[in-house]
Protein backbone atom coordinates (compact mmCIF):
# COMPACT_ATOMS: atom_id res chain seq x y z
CA UNK A 1 0.00 0.00 0.00
CA UNK A 2 1.50 3.56 -0.85
CA UNK A 3 2.06 5.81 2.14
CA UNK A 4 1.73 8.30 -0.91
CA UNK A 5 -1.81 9.81 -1.83
CA UNK A 6 -3.36 12.12 -4.63
CA UNK A 7 -4.25 15.55 -3.99
CA UNK A 8 -4.61 18.89 -5.59
CA UNK A 9 -2.63 21.67 -4.83
CA UNK A 10 -4.63 24.63 -4.77
CA UNK A 11 -3.75 28.51 -4.64
CA UNK A 12 0.00 27.83 -6.15
CA UNK A 13 1.40 31.28 -6.98
CA UNK A 14 2.00 31.94 -11.00
CA UNK A 15 5.72 31.74 -11.62
CA UNK A 16 7.99 34.65 -12.20
CA UNK A 17 9.30 34.21 -15.73
CA UNK A 18 6.86 34.96 -18.71
CA UNK A 19 3.81 32.66 -19.63
CA UNK A 20 1.41 32.34 -22.83
CA UNK A 21 -2.32 32.74 -21.78
CA UNK A 22 -4.82 31.08 -22.60
CA UNK A 23 -6.07 30.53 -26.18
CA UNK A 24 -8.13 32.95 -27.27
CA UNK A 25 -6.99 35.46 -24.49
CA UNK A 26 -5.76 38.98 -25.35
CA UNK A 27 -2.91 39.81 -26.08
CA UNK A 28 -1.11 36.92 -28.20
CA UNK A 29 2.63 36.94 -26.91
CA UNK A 30 4.84 35.81 -29.05
CA UNK A 31 5.85 32.42 -28.08
CA UNK A 32 2.33 30.11 -29.19
CA UNK A 33 3.24 31.53 -32.38
CA UNK A 34 4.07 28.21 -33.33
CA UNK A 35 0.24 27.27 -32.87
CA UNK A 36 -0.17 29.98 -36.34
CA UNK A 37 1.82 27.85 -37.87
CA UNK A 38 0.39 28.76 -41.30
CA UNK A 39 1.69 32.13 -41.28
CA UNK A 40 4.77 32.35 -42.99
CA UNK A 41 7.91 33.34 -42.15
CA UNK A 42 9.12 37.12 -43.35
CA UNK A 43 13.04 37.34 -44.57
CA UNK A 44 15.33 40.11 -44.86
CA UNK A 45 17.70 39.73 -47.87
CA UNK A 46 20.82 41.84 -49.30
CA UNK A 47 21.24 39.85 -52.38
CA UNK A 48 24.31 40.86 -54.87
CA UNK A 49 21.97 41.70 -58.22
CA UNK A 50 25.29 40.48 -60.26
CA UNK A 51 24.98 36.95 -59.35
CA UNK A 52 25.23 33.97 -61.34
CA UNK A 53 24.05 30.69 -61.99
CA UNK A 54 26.87 28.28 -59.79
CA UNK A 55 27.56 24.96 -59.39
CA UNK A 56 25.02 23.53 -57.62
CA UNK A 57 25.47 22.91 -53.46
CA UNK A 58 22.99 20.83 -50.81
CA UNK A 59 19.85 22.41 -51.05
CA UNK A 60 18.76 22.94 -46.85
CA UNK A 61 15.13 22.71 -46.08
CA UNK A 62 15.36 22.29 -42.39
CA UNK A 63 11.95 21.36 -41.02
CA UNK A 64 10.78 21.48 -37.12
CA UNK A 65 11.35 18.16 -35.78
CA UNK A 66 8.70 15.67 -35.56
CA UNK A 67 7.76 15.51 -31.73
CA UNK A 68 7.75 12.34 -30.28
CA UNK A 69 6.73 12.61 -26.08
CA UNK A 70 7.39 16.59 -25.95
CA UNK A 71 9.40 19.15 -26.78
CA UNK A 72 12.88 18.13 -26.56
CA UNK A 73 13.19 16.05 -29.13
CA UNK A 74 16.64 17.08 -30.88
CA UNK A 75 17.29 13.60 -31.80
CA UNK A 76 14.73 14.56 -35.13
CA UNK A 77 16.90 16.74 -36.76
CA UNK A 78 17.57 14.31 -40.01
CA UNK A 79 21.15 13.32 -40.84
CA UNK A 80 20.63 15.11 -44.31
CA UNK A 81 20.07 18.41 -42.80
CA UNK A 82 23.23 17.88 -40.74
CA UNK A 83 25.40 17.09 -43.69
CA UNK A 84 24.01 19.87 -45.74
CA UNK A 85 24.78 22.42 -42.84
CA UNK A 86 27.69 21.06 -42.45
CA UNK A 87 28.49 21.19 -46.30
CA UNK A 88 27.79 24.85 -46.22
CA UNK A 89 29.72 25.96 -42.65
CA UNK A 90 32.37 24.56 -45.10
CA UNK A 91 32.21 26.79 -48.00
CA UNK A 92 32.53 29.47 -45.17
CA UNK A 93 28.74 30.86 -46.41
CA UNK A 94 26.67 32.87 -44.09
CA UNK A 95 25.12 30.31 -41.72
CA UNK A 96 21.93 29.37 -42.49
CA UNK A 97 19.63 30.07 -39.78
CA UNK A 98 16.52 28.96 -41.15
CA UNK A 99 13.93 27.18 -39.33
CA UNK A 100 10.02 26.68 -39.20
CA UNK A 101 9.48 30.04 -37.92
CA UNK A 102 6.20 31.35 -37.97
CA UNK A 103 5.17 34.83 -37.86
CA UNK A 104 2.25 36.19 -35.81
CA UNK A 105 0.98 38.72 -38.26
CA UNK A 106 -1.14 40.55 -35.70
CA UNK A 107 2.58 42.04 -34.49
CA UNK A 108 2.98 43.30 -37.54
CA UNK A 109 2.37 43.12 -41.34
CA UNK A 110 5.01 42.60 -44.04
CA UNK A 111 3.44 46.05 -45.27
CA UNK A 112 4.70 47.37 -41.83
CA UNK A 113 8.29 45.67 -41.81
CA UNK A 114 8.53 47.42 -45.46
CA UNK A 115 8.22 50.57 -44.35
CA UNK A 116 10.52 50.07 -41.55
CA UNK A 117 13.73 49.15 -43.98
CA UNK A 118 12.61 51.87 -46.02
CA UNK A 119 13.22 54.54 -43.48
CA UNK A 120 16.09 52.87 -42.22
CA UNK A 121 18.02 52.82 -45.37
CA UNK A 122 16.65 56.29 -45.89
CA UNK A 123 18.38 56.79 -42.55
CA UNK A 124 21.82 54.69 -44.02
CA UNK A 125 21.11 57.12 -47.06
CA UNK A 126 20.71 54.53 -49.49
CA UNK A 127 18.36 54.78 -52.29
CA UNK A 128 14.96 53.02 -52.08
CA UNK A 129 12.60 51.62 -54.65
CA UNK A 130 9.41 50.12 -53.87
CA UNK A 131 9.14 47.43 -56.34
CA UNK A 132 8.04 43.50 -56.77
CA UNK A 133 11.05 41.87 -58.45
CA UNK A 134 11.56 37.96 -58.55
CA UNK A 135 15.00 36.56 -58.37
CA UNK A 136 15.40 32.63 -58.80
CA UNK A 137 11.63 31.93 -57.85
CA UNK A 138 12.20 33.95 -54.84
CA UNK A 139 9.71 36.74 -54.83
CA UNK A 140 10.65 40.09 -53.23
CA UNK A 141 8.37 42.91 -53.13
CA UNK A 142 10.19 45.58 -51.35
CA UNK A 143 13.83 46.36 -53.37
CA UNK A 144 16.33 48.71 -52.22
CA UNK A 145 18.98 49.26 -54.67
CA UNK A 146 22.63 49.90 -53.37
CA UNK A 147 25.54 49.34 -55.78
CA UNK A 148 25.38 45.73 -56.96
CA UNK A 149 22.96 44.68 -54.08
CA UNK A 150 19.45 44.71 -52.84
CA UNK A 151 17.57 44.69 -50.02
CA UNK A 152 14.40 42.74 -50.38
CA UNK A 153 11.77 41.89 -47.53
CA UNK A 154 10.38 38.76 -49.31
CA UNK A 155 7.75 36.48 -47.64
CA UNK A 156 8.48 33.19 -48.25
CA UNK A 157 5.12 31.59 -49.02
CA UNK A 158 6.08 28.70 -50.95
CA UNK A 159 8.28 25.53 -50.15
CA UNK A 160 9.71 25.81 -53.43
CA UNK A 161 10.43 29.82 -52.51
CA UNK A 162 12.84 28.49 -49.76
CA UNK A 163 14.06 25.90 -51.17
CA UNK A 164 15.59 28.47 -53.90
CA UNK A 165 16.58 30.68 -51.17
CA UNK A 166 18.61 27.92 -49.30
CA UNK A 167 19.98 27.38 -52.43
CA UNK A 168 21.24 31.08 -53.07
CA UNK A 169 22.09 30.65 -50.20
CA UNK A 170 24.50 27.82 -49.91
CA UNK A 171 26.10 29.45 -52.86
CA UNK A 172 27.49 31.87 -50.72
CA UNK A 173 25.90 34.41 -53.41
CA UNK A 174 23.95 36.64 -50.97
CA UNK A 175 23.93 37.48 -47.26
CA UNK A 176 20.65 37.15 -45.78
CA UNK A 177 19.70 38.28 -42.59
CA UNK A 178 16.60 36.11 -41.36
CA UNK A 179 14.39 37.60 -39.10
CA UNK A 180 11.07 37.05 -37.88
CA UNK A 181 8.41 38.62 -36.02
CA UNK A 182 8.43 36.11 -33.54
CA UNK A 183 12.80 35.63 -33.20
CA UNK A 184 12.22 39.51 -32.79
CA UNK A 185 9.48 39.63 -30.61
CA UNK A 186 11.08 37.21 -28.47
CA UNK A 187 14.56 38.90 -28.40
CA UNK A 188 12.86 42.18 -27.69
CA UNK A 189 10.96 40.96 -24.23
CA UNK A 190 14.10 38.73 -23.07
CA UNK A 191 16.20 42.15 -23.62
CA UNK A 192 14.46 43.87 -20.64
CA UNK A 193 10.67 45.43 -21.33
CA UNK A 194 10.22 44.60 -17.73
CA UNK A 195 8.12 41.33 -18.23
CA UNK A 196 5.60 42.96 -20.12
CA UNK A 197 4.87 41.92 -23.89
CA UNK A 198 5.98 44.00 -26.05
CA UNK A 199 4.68 46.78 -28.59
CA UNK A 200 4.62 46.99 -31.90
CA UNK A 201 6.85 50.70 -31.49
CA UNK A 202 9.40 48.70 -29.18
CA UNK A 203 9.51 45.40 -32.03
CA UNK A 204 10.15 48.11 -35.23
CA UNK A 205 12.47 49.34 -33.23
CA UNK A 206 14.34 46.53 -32.85
CA UNK A 207 14.28 45.47 -36.43
CA UNK A 208 15.67 48.94 -37.47
CA UNK A 209 18.49 48.10 -34.83
CA UNK A 210 19.10 44.68 -36.43
CA UNK A 211 18.65 46.12 -40.00
CA UNK A 212 21.44 49.09 -39.03
CA UNK A 213 23.91 46.46 -38.06
CA UNK A 214 23.46 44.18 -40.81
CA UNK A 215 23.65 46.84 -43.07
CA UNK A 216 27.09 48.43 -41.68
CA UNK B 1 1.42 7.87 -36.93
CA UNK B 2 3.80 7.49 -33.67
CA UNK B 3 4.64 3.67 -33.96
CA UNK B 4 7.06 1.45 -32.00
CA UNK B 5 8.48 -1.76 -33.65
CA UNK B 6 9.47 -4.58 -30.76
CA UNK B 7 11.64 -6.22 -33.14
CA UNK B 8 12.22 -8.31 -30.39
CA UNK B 9 11.68 -8.98 -26.70
CA UNK B 10 15.43 -10.58 -26.17
CA UNK B 11 17.84 -8.59 -24.39
CA UNK B 12 21.18 -8.97 -23.13
CA UNK B 13 20.36 -6.90 -19.69
CA UNK B 14 18.50 -7.91 -16.96
CA UNK B 15 17.78 -4.37 -15.87
CA UNK B 16 15.90 -4.18 -12.71
CA UNK B 17 13.15 -2.07 -13.08
CA UNK B 18 12.56 -2.93 -16.62
CA UNK B 19 8.74 -3.27 -17.61
CA UNK B 20 9.22 -4.87 -20.27
CA UNK B 21 8.24 -8.66 -19.18
CA UNK B 22 10.39 -11.51 -18.95
CA UNK B 23 12.90 -11.32 -21.77
CA UNK B 24 11.37 -14.04 -23.52
CA UNK B 25 14.04 -14.52 -26.92
CA UNK B 26 10.90 -14.45 -28.74
CA UNK B 27 11.42 -12.01 -32.31
CA UNK B 28 9.22 -10.63 -35.00
CA UNK B 29 9.78 -13.08 -37.94
CA UNK B 30 11.01 -11.32 -41.60
CA UNK B 31 7.27 -11.18 -42.81
CA UNK B 32 5.69 -9.98 -39.31
CA UNK B 33 8.46 -7.26 -39.35
CA UNK B 34 7.34 -6.23 -43.41
CA UNK B 35 3.79 -6.48 -42.64
CA UNK B 36 3.98 -4.09 -39.82
CA UNK B 37 6.02 -1.57 -41.68
CA UNK B 38 3.22 -1.76 -44.14
CA UNK B 39 0.52 -1.42 -41.67
CA UNK B 40 2.28 1.49 -40.61
CA UNK B 41 2.61 2.81 -44.03
CA UNK B 42 -1.33 2.60 -44.46
CA UNK B 43 -1.65 5.43 -41.66
CA UNK B 44 -2.01 8.02 -44.93
CA UNK B 45 0.05 10.11 -42.56
CA UNK B 46 2.15 12.48 -43.94
CA UNK B 47 4.84 11.48 -42.12
CA UNK B 48 5.67 8.01 -39.67
CA UNK B 49 7.52 8.55 -36.87
CA UNK B 50 8.60 4.83 -35.99
CA UNK B 51 11.02 3.28 -33.01
CA UNK B 52 13.20 0.51 -33.13
CA UNK B 53 12.33 -1.13 -29.77
CA UNK B 54 12.93 -3.90 -27.89
CA UNK B 55 14.24 -5.70 -25.86
CA UNK B 56 16.87 -4.59 -27.45
CA UNK B 57 16.59 -3.57 -30.96
CA UNK B 58 20.03 -4.66 -31.91
CA UNK B 59 19.50 -7.66 -30.58
CA UNK B 60 18.14 -8.61 -33.67
CA UNK B 61 19.74 -6.60 -36.47
CA UNK B 62 19.02 -8.33 -39.31
CA UNK B 63 15.37 -7.26 -38.46
CA UNK B 64 16.33 -3.71 -38.02
CA UNK B 65 17.86 -3.87 -41.60
CA UNK B 66 14.18 -5.58 -42.81
CA UNK B 67 11.96 -3.02 -41.50
CA UNK B 68 13.85 0.27 -42.63
CA UNK B 69 14.32 -1.85 -46.33
CA UNK B 70 10.95 -2.73 -46.56
CA UNK B 71 9.80 1.01 -45.85
CA UNK B 72 11.84 2.44 -48.93
CA UNK B 73 9.91 0.18 -51.13
CA UNK B 74 6.52 1.61 -49.66
CA UNK B 75 4.48 4.93 -50.51
CA UNK B 76 4.97 6.45 -47.48
CA UNK B 77 7.62 8.59 -45.72
CA UNK B 78 9.45 6.91 -42.20
CA UNK B 79 11.04 8.54 -39.45
CA UNK B 80 13.51 6.61 -38.09
CA UNK B 81 14.21 6.05 -34.52
CA UNK B 82 15.69 3.65 -31.85
CA UNK B 83 15.86 3.43 -28.32
CA UNK B 84 18.74 0.90 -27.28
CA UNK B 85 20.94 0.06 -24.00
CA UNK B 86 24.03 0.87 -26.29
CA UNK B 87 25.98 -2.06 -25.70
CA UNK B 88 25.42 -4.12 -28.81
CA UNK B 89 27.13 -1.42 -31.17
CA UNK B 90 29.12 -2.50 -33.90
CA UNK B 91 31.27 -0.06 -36.64
CA UNK B 92 28.50 -1.92 -39.34
CA UNK B 93 25.81 -0.80 -36.86
CA UNK B 94 27.33 2.95 -36.55
CA UNK B 95 27.82 3.45 -40.70
CA UNK B 96 24.10 1.81 -40.88
CA UNK B 97 22.35 3.97 -38.76
CA UNK B 98 24.11 6.97 -40.05
CA UNK B 99 23.74 5.77 -43.63
CA UNK B 100 19.90 5.57 -43.04
CA UNK B 101 19.55 8.68 -40.71
CA UNK B 102 18.26 6.13 -37.50
CA UNK B 103 18.63 8.78 -34.82
CA UNK B 104 19.14 6.30 -31.48
CA UNK B 105 17.79 7.00 -27.85
CA UNK B 106 20.29 5.84 -24.58
CA UNK B 107 19.12 4.22 -21.75
CA UNK B 108 21.65 5.04 -19.52
CA UNK B 109 21.19 5.63 -16.02
CA UNK B 110 24.70 7.22 -14.77
CA UNK B 111 27.97 6.45 -13.45
CA UNK B 112 29.18 3.36 -13.34
CA UNK B 113 28.16 2.98 -9.24
CA UNK B 114 24.35 3.75 -10.90
CA UNK B 115 24.44 2.06 -13.85
CA UNK B 116 25.35 -0.97 -12.37
CA UNK B 117 23.63 -1.41 -9.68
CA UNK B 118 20.49 -1.31 -11.69
CA UNK B 119 21.60 -2.49 -15.31
CA UNK B 120 23.14 -5.62 -15.15
CA UNK B 121 24.21 -8.16 -17.74
CA UNK B 122 22.23 -11.66 -17.98
CA UNK B 123 25.26 -13.16 -16.15
CA UNK B 124 24.91 -10.27 -13.23
CA UNK B 125 27.59 -8.47 -14.29
CA UNK B 126 27.71 -4.47 -14.46
CA UNK B 127 27.04 -2.70 -18.06
CA UNK B 128 28.55 0.22 -17.60
CA UNK B 129 31.79 -0.53 -19.50
CA UNK B 130 29.95 -1.86 -22.73
CA UNK B 131 27.86 1.17 -22.89
CA UNK B 132 31.18 3.76 -22.51
CA UNK B 133 33.65 1.61 -25.26
CA UNK B 134 30.69 3.13 -27.13
CA UNK B 135 29.97 6.24 -26.66
CA UNK B 136 32.67 8.04 -29.05
CA UNK B 137 31.23 5.91 -31.96
CA UNK B 138 27.54 7.28 -30.67
CA UNK B 139 28.33 10.90 -30.22
CA UNK B 140 29.95 10.84 -33.80
CA UNK B 141 26.73 9.49 -35.88
CA UNK B 142 24.64 11.24 -33.63
CA UNK B 143 26.19 13.95 -31.53
CA UNK B 144 22.73 14.96 -29.75
CA UNK B 145 22.02 11.25 -28.50
CA UNK B 146 19.36 11.91 -25.92
CA UNK B 147 19.65 10.09 -22.46
CA UNK B 148 17.31 8.21 -20.99
CA UNK B 149 17.43 7.81 -17.24
CA UNK B 150 15.48 6.15 -14.93
CA UNK B 151 16.01 6.92 -11.18
CA UNK B 152 15.34 4.27 -8.62
CA UNK B 153 14.92 4.44 -4.69
CA UNK B 154 18.69 2.79 -4.51
CA UNK B 155 20.17 5.27 -7.11
CA UNK B 156 18.32 8.23 -5.83
CA UNK B 157 21.22 9.34 -3.85
CA UNK B 158 23.44 9.54 -7.21
CA UNK B 159 21.05 11.35 -9.56
CA UNK B 160 22.93 15.10 -10.08
CA UNK B 161 26.36 13.36 -9.98
CA UNK B 162 24.94 11.26 -12.67
CA UNK B 163 23.94 13.79 -15.05
CA UNK B 164 26.70 15.91 -14.20
CA UNK B 165 29.06 12.58 -15.26
CA UNK B 166 26.77 11.86 -18.84
CA UNK B 167 27.05 15.61 -19.43
CA UNK B 168 30.55 14.77 -19.03
CA UNK B 169 31.07 12.41 -21.54
CA UNK B 170 29.46 14.90 -23.86
CA UNK B 171 25.79 14.33 -23.82
CA UNK B 172 23.36 17.03 -23.92
CA UNK B 173 19.98 15.83 -24.14
CA UNK B 174 18.51 14.21 -20.82
CA UNK B 175 15.22 12.32 -20.02
CA UNK B 176 15.25 11.28 -16.71
CA UNK B 177 12.06 9.72 -15.00
CA UNK B 178 11.83 8.12 -11.61
CA UNK B 179 11.12 4.55 -11.65
CA UNK B 180 7.11 5.01 -11.37
CA UNK B 181 6.93 1.04 -10.78
CA UNK B 182 10.05 1.30 -7.82
CA UNK B 183 9.18 0.54 -3.80
CA UNK B 184 9.13 4.84 -3.01
CA UNK B 185 8.77 5.49 0.36
CA UNK B 186 9.00 9.26 1.99
CA UNK B 187 12.59 8.77 2.74
CA UNK B 188 13.90 7.63 -0.56
CA UNK B 189 11.89 10.85 -2.33
CA UNK B 190 13.41 12.67 0.12
CA UNK B 191 16.74 12.03 -0.94
CA UNK B 192 15.42 12.36 -4.72
CA UNK B 193 14.03 15.77 -3.58
CA UNK B 194 18.23 16.74 -2.33
CA UNK B 195 19.51 15.12 -5.44
CA UNK B 196 17.10 17.43 -8.04
CA UNK B 197 18.28 20.37 -5.79
CA UNK B 198 21.65 19.31 -6.42
CA UNK B 199 21.07 18.97 -9.77
CA UNK B 200 19.15 22.28 -10.11
CA UNK B 201 22.20 23.73 -9.11
CA UNK B 202 23.94 21.93 -11.75
CA UNK B 203 22.00 22.80 -14.27
CA UNK B 204 21.97 27.30 -13.24
CA UNK B 205 25.98 26.78 -13.17
CA UNK B 206 25.74 25.38 -17.07
CA UNK B 207 23.35 28.12 -18.12
CA UNK B 208 25.82 30.75 -16.63
CA UNK B 209 28.82 29.29 -18.05
CA UNK B 210 27.15 29.12 -21.74
CA UNK B 211 27.45 25.02 -21.67
CA UNK B 212 23.99 23.75 -23.02
CA UNK B 213 22.07 21.34 -20.71
CA UNK B 214 18.66 20.39 -21.98
CA UNK B 215 17.10 18.41 -18.92
CA UNK B 216 13.54 17.22 -19.22
CA UNK B 217 12.99 17.72 -15.47
CA UNK B 218 13.01 21.07 -15.89
CA UNK B 219 12.43 22.49 -19.09
CA UNK B 220 9.27 20.14 -19.86
CA UNK B 221 7.69 21.61 -16.69
CA UNK B 222 8.99 25.23 -17.54
CA UNK B 223 7.85 25.11 -20.93
CA UNK B 224 4.70 23.42 -20.50
CA UNK B 225 3.69 27.01 -18.25
CA UNK B 226 5.90 29.21 -20.64
CA UNK B 227 4.52 27.94 -23.46
CA UNK B 228 1.10 26.68 -22.64
CA UNK B 229 2.54 23.21 -24.20
CA UNK B 230 0.04 21.46 -21.50
CA UNK B 231 -2.38 22.00 -24.29
CA UNK B 232 -0.62 19.53 -26.19
CA UNK B 233 -0.79 16.59 -23.46
CA UNK B 234 -3.00 17.78 -20.72
CA UNK B 235 -6.27 15.42 -22.12
CA UNK B 236 -4.24 12.36 -22.18
CA UNK B 237 -1.07 10.79 -24.29
CA UNK B 238 -1.23 9.51 -27.34
CA UNK B 239 -1.41 5.97 -26.41
CA UNK B 240 -3.88 4.34 -28.39
CA UNK B 241 -5.11 7.39 -30.18
CA UNK B 242 -2.03 8.05 -32.98
CA UNK B 243 0.66 6.06 -30.88
CA UNK B 244 0.61 1.98 -31.35
CA UNK B 245 3.41 -0.46 -30.65
CA UNK B 246 3.72 -3.30 -32.76
CA UNK B 247 4.81 -6.57 -30.97
CA UNK B 248 6.40 -9.40 -32.30
CA UNK B 249 3.13 -11.67 -32.43
CA UNK B 250 1.48 -9.22 -35.10
CA UNK B 251 -0.29 -7.54 -31.94
CA UNK B 252 -1.01 -4.23 -31.19
CA UNK B 253 -1.18 -2.59 -28.28
CA UNK B 254 -1.47 1.03 -27.00
CA UNK B 255 2.05 1.95 -25.84
CA UNK B 256 5.33 0.05 -25.26
CA UNK B 257 4.38 -0.69 -21.63
CA UNK B 258 1.57 -2.91 -22.46
CA UNK B 259 3.56 -5.48 -24.13
CA UNK B 260 4.89 -7.68 -21.69
CA UNK B 261 5.73 -10.93 -23.34
CA UNK B 262 3.07 -10.81 -25.65
CA UNK B 263 1.73 -13.61 -24.68
CA UNK B 264 -2.12 -14.70 -24.82
CA UNK B 265 -2.38 -13.37 -21.13
CA UNK B 266 -1.01 -9.94 -22.37
CA UNK B 267 -3.61 -9.95 -24.87
CA UNK B 268 -6.00 -7.96 -22.36
CA UNK B 269 -4.59 -5.27 -23.53
CA UNK B 270 -4.20 -5.31 -27.67
CA UNK B 271 -6.18 -3.21 -29.54
CA UNK B 272 -5.69 -5.09 -32.43
CA UNK B 273 -3.09 -7.28 -35.12
CA UNK B 274 -1.58 -6.18 -38.10
CA UNK B 275 -3.39 -8.71 -40.28
CA UNK B 276 -6.94 -6.94 -38.81
CA UNK B 277 -6.36 -4.11 -37.86
CA UNK B 278 -7.52 -2.09 -35.23
CA UNK B 279 -10.54 -3.20 -33.31
CA UNK B 280 -12.48 -0.52 -32.93
CA UNK B 281 -14.02 -1.16 -29.99
CA UNK B 282 -11.54 -2.45 -27.65
CA UNK B 283 -9.29 0.72 -28.83
CA UNK B 284 -12.42 2.79 -27.58
CA UNK B 285 -12.47 1.13 -24.41
CA UNK B 286 -8.68 1.78 -23.76
CA UNK B 287 -9.37 5.32 -24.66
CA UNK B 288 -12.37 5.63 -22.50
CA UNK B 289 -10.30 4.34 -19.68
CA UNK B 290 -7.40 6.44 -20.16
CA UNK B 291 -8.79 9.26 -20.87
CA UNK B 292 -11.86 9.74 -18.16
CA UNK B 293 -11.54 13.09 -16.40
CA UNK B 294 -9.12 12.60 -13.33
CA UNK B 295 -11.42 13.80 -10.83
CA UNK B 296 -8.94 13.49 -8.25
CA UNK B 297 -7.36 16.11 -10.13
CA UNK B 298 -9.64 18.91 -10.09
CA UNK B 299 -8.96 22.49 -9.17
CA UNK B 300 -5.03 21.16 -9.17
CA UNK B 301 -2.97 23.98 -9.81
CA UNK B 302 -0.71 21.57 -11.69
CA UNK B 303 -3.21 20.65 -14.09
CA UNK B 304 -1.80 20.42 -17.07
CA UNK B 305 1.82 20.67 -16.15
CA UNK B 306 1.23 17.24 -14.36
CA UNK B 307 1.78 13.97 -16.27
CA UNK B 308 -1.44 12.58 -14.88
CA UNK B 309 -2.27 12.00 -18.49
CA UNK B 310 0.13 9.44 -18.56
CA UNK B 311 -1.63 6.21 -19.23
CA UNK B 312 1.92 3.85 -18.05
CA UNK B 313 3.07 5.58 -15.76
CA UNK B 314 -0.95 5.37 -14.17
CA UNK B 315 -0.64 2.27 -15.04
CA UNK B 316 2.58 1.00 -13.17
CA UNK B 317 1.41 2.93 -10.17
CA UNK B 318 -2.10 1.56 -9.68
CA UNK B 319 -3.17 -0.68 -12.37
CA UNK B 320 -5.37 1.28 -13.61
CA UNK B 321 -4.14 3.27 -17.02
CA UNK B 322 -6.81 6.39 -16.17
CA UNK B 323 -6.07 6.73 -12.64
CA UNK B 324 -3.54 9.19 -11.13
CA UNK B 325 -0.52 7.14 -9.51
CA UNK B 326 -0.04 8.67 -5.82
CA UNK B 327 3.32 8.17 -5.74
CA UNK B 328 3.55 10.18 -9.40
CA UNK B 329 1.15 13.12 -7.65
CA UNK B 330 4.07 13.32 -4.78
CA UNK B 331 6.62 13.21 -7.03
CA UNK B 332 4.68 16.41 -9.36
CA UNK B 333 4.30 17.89 -6.40
CA UNK B 334 7.99 18.15 -5.19
CA UNK B 335 9.12 18.88 -9.07
CA UNK B 336 7.26 21.70 -10.29
CA UNK B 337 7.99 23.95 -7.62
CA UNK B 338 11.64 23.35 -7.56
CA UNK B 339 11.88 24.04 -11.78
CA UNK B 340 10.06 26.84 -10.96
CA UNK B 341 12.25 28.46 -8.81
CA UNK B 342 15.00 27.44 -11.65
CA UNK B 343 13.20 29.46 -14.29
CA UNK B 344 13.13 32.26 -12.40
CA UNK B 345 16.31 32.45 -11.18
CA UNK B 346 17.08 31.97 -15.02
CA UNK B 347 14.27 34.59 -16.28
CA UNK B 348 15.70 37.08 -13.55
CA UNK B 349 19.03 36.59 -15.13
CA UNK B 350 17.74 36.67 -18.54
CA UNK B 351 19.66 33.86 -18.80
CA UNK B 352 20.28 34.12 -23.16
CA UNK B 353 20.87 30.23 -23.38
CA UNK B 354 17.91 29.57 -21.25
CA UNK B 355 15.67 31.66 -22.78
CA UNK B 356 16.62 30.19 -26.03
CA UNK B 357 15.71 27.10 -25.28
CA UNK B 358 12.52 27.51 -23.76
CA UNK B 359 11.21 30.14 -26.13
CA UNK B 360 12.33 29.54 -29.33
CA UNK B 361 11.05 26.81 -31.44
CA UNK B 362 13.68 26.36 -33.42
CA UNK B 363 16.27 26.25 -30.66
CA UNK B 364 17.22 22.52 -31.14
CA UNK B 365 18.13 23.34 -34.83
CA UNK B 366 19.95 26.32 -34.27
CA UNK B 367 21.58 24.76 -31.22
CA UNK B 368 22.98 21.81 -33.64
CA UNK B 369 24.50 24.03 -36.08
CA UNK B 370 26.44 26.18 -33.63
CA UNK B 371 27.84 23.39 -32.17
CA UNK B 372 28.67 22.10 -35.28
CA UNK B 373 30.38 25.06 -36.38
CA UNK B 374 32.25 25.53 -33.01
CA UNK B 375 33.23 22.13 -33.40
CA UNK B 376 35.52 22.84 -36.71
Amino acid sequence: MSEFNVRPVNGYRAPRYPAAPAVGESPQPPFIANRLSKLAPLALILAPMTASASPATPVVTVDAPPRESGPSIPAAIPQAAIDALVAIADQDAPPVMQGKIAAPSRCFSEAEVAAAVKDVLADLGIKTEAATITRDGVKMKLAALRGDSAVAVTELLSKPAQEELALLRARGEMKVLMLTARELEYETYAGGTGGRLPTREIVLRRLRAELESFLK
Amino acid sequence: MLAALHVTLACNLRCTYCYAGSKVNKSMTPEIARKSVEWIAKSGDKENVVTLFGGDPLFRFDLVKECVEHARTLDAKFVWRMVTNGTLFTDEIFDYLQANDILFTLSLDGDAIAQDLERKTVDGRGSFDLVLKNVPGMLRVNPYTKINTVVTPRTADRLAKSVAYIHGLGFRWFDVSPDFGGAWDRRSLATLRDSIEELARYYLMCHRRGEKLNLNLFDDKIRAYALGASAEHCDACDAGKSQFSVAPSGRIYPCVQFVKDDEPADEKWAIGHIDTGLNLSKRKAFLDVGRRPKTECTGCSFEGRCQNWCVCANWQGTGDPGAPAPFQCEYERMLIPLADKVGETLWAERNPLWIDKIYNETYPVLSLLQDLKKRE
